[in-house]
């Protein structure tokens, strides 16, 4: 959209206040990255015609691109007030809820999106990854029941009764095994771990777990899966930096939807951590550099 | 004036900053970029992405979602990236550098490739 476009709607606008003109006009703005000034005129136009759903949504689209969660999430419940079948509308909050680890709300949210437009790809992975969470989440009892991988499990127990649970029976988990944290390979990082939402891995430089573990309720080895995935992560890092003389890595962090990994190379193993992505990413450096001095401690008692 | 130019100027203000490229995420090629004369991005630009899309295929594999950060500490500086559409905006820095300050400049970076 060329300013001159921008400039002709906007003298459209002043001209008719009352003009929907605002709507090509906000969304030109956005697409430009002038937030604030398209923020502004959405807001205008969705107080003056409060019926018009297509306002609300641009407002609210508009809100979550400034980092306004709140705004966002009232501007798609007008929007669905006035028509409960607004796909865009389930979409957005669907992805808020799910940022937010409201995960119940988030499931009904995306799935009705993913009924409404099956090809959008981000509303698929985003339904998947929460299915996967809950189903992660509602096997934390079983697993603690169970006496494996309390640590683990607590990883994704965003429910803040679960995730309490889980903390306690965390701690209690590493209380338990702390006599024999040493000799058990599974179990290295627990004493560790007591805070709940984390779990942590020694990977060997095949990309094989060599000690701690993450296996979901329905038995999935999720370490050796994320292990698999990262072989070799160590040289690719070396060689890329090595054209900017950047030495040698010695960090590595990953931000996702749903989770925070920090990596730490080990002589020719790594060390990961991954936590929920509400746990502070300081934190999670912090636990990372306590499981590499257990790791290398244990390395060389045990190995 | 490319259409990043905007946002890489915003990356390289950052003191301690010395590249920033606009890299494709799936095949590693430069879009846009700077960096200092005589420094070979192709090389670096490739591997980087390579590197996104691994932590991508590991984030995927635990049920995670999509990757949005990534950075790598080295003993002698930084490379930050974050990536949305396909893209990733990638920035080189001196350990000096201000990372909570870069992670968020990169971050809403991205949010506008």
């Amino acid at each position: 959209m060329a300013g001159d476009d921008i400039h002709a709607m906007s003298e459209t606008l002043a001209a008719d206040p009352g003009s929907l003109v605002f709507l090509p006009l906000a969304e030109a703005l956005l697409a430009r990255g002038d937030l604030v000034r398209a923020s502004r005129i959405a807001q205008r136009g969705a107080a003056r015609h409060p019926g018009q759903i297509e306002a609300h949504d641009l407002v609210a689209r508009l809100a979550l691109a400034q980092g306004d969660e709140e705004r966002a999430e009232a501007a798609w419940g007008a929007v669905l007030g006035l028509d409960p079948s607004f796909g865009n509308a389930h979409r957005g909050l669907g992805l808020v809820r799910y940022r937010q680890g409201r995960l119940d709300e988030a499931r009904e949210h995306l799935a009705y999106a993913a009924h409404l437009d099956p090809q959008d790809q981000t509303v698929r992975s985003a339904l998947d990854a929460v299915q996967g969470v809950i189903a992660q989440r509602d096997g934390v009892t079983v697993e603690r029941a169970s006496g494996v991988g309390a640590g683990s499990a607590a990883l994704h127990a965003t429910d803040q009764t679960d995730a309490l649970e889980a903390h306690e029976s965390a701690h209690e988990t590493a209380h338990e095994s702390a006599d024999v944290a040493g000799a058990s390979a599974a179990r290295l990082f627990d004493p560790i771990l007591g805070e709940a939402k984390q779990v942590a891995l020694l990977l060997d430089d095949d990309g094989l777990v060599s000690a701690g573990e993450y296996i979901t309720s329905d038995g999935r080895d999720l370490g050796s899966e994320i292990g698999a995935h990262l072989t070799g992560v160590g040289d690719e890092a070396d060689r890329a930096i090595r054209h900017f003389k950047l030495g040698k890595w010695t960090r590595l962090a990953i931000e996702t939807e749903a989770a925070t990994i920090a990596m730490a190379p080990l002589g020719s193993r790594a060390v990961l951590v991954a936590a929920s992505r509400d746990v502070p990413l300081g934190f999670v450096r912090r636990t990372l550099e306590r499981c590499l001095v257990v790791a290398t401690s244990w390395l060389g008692e045990g190995t | 004036m490319s259409a990043f130019a905007p946002l890489i100027e915003a990356v390289t203000r950052h003191r301690g900053v010395t590249a920033c490229l606009v890299v494709s995420e799936g095949d590693g090629i430069v879009v846009d970029g700077t960096a200092q004369v005589g420094m070979n991005t192709s090389p670096f630009a490739a591997l980087t992405a390579s590197l996104y899309r691994k932590a991508g295929k590991a984030s995927a594999a635990a049920g995670f979602g999509t990757v949005s950060y990534f950075e790598l500490e080295a003993e002698e500086g930084r490379v930050l990236a974050a990536g949305r559409n396909g893209l990733l905006i990638v920035a080189v820095a001196e350990s000096r550098v201000n990372v909570g300050l870069l992670r968020v400049e990169l971050l809403r970076a991205a949010e506008r490739l």
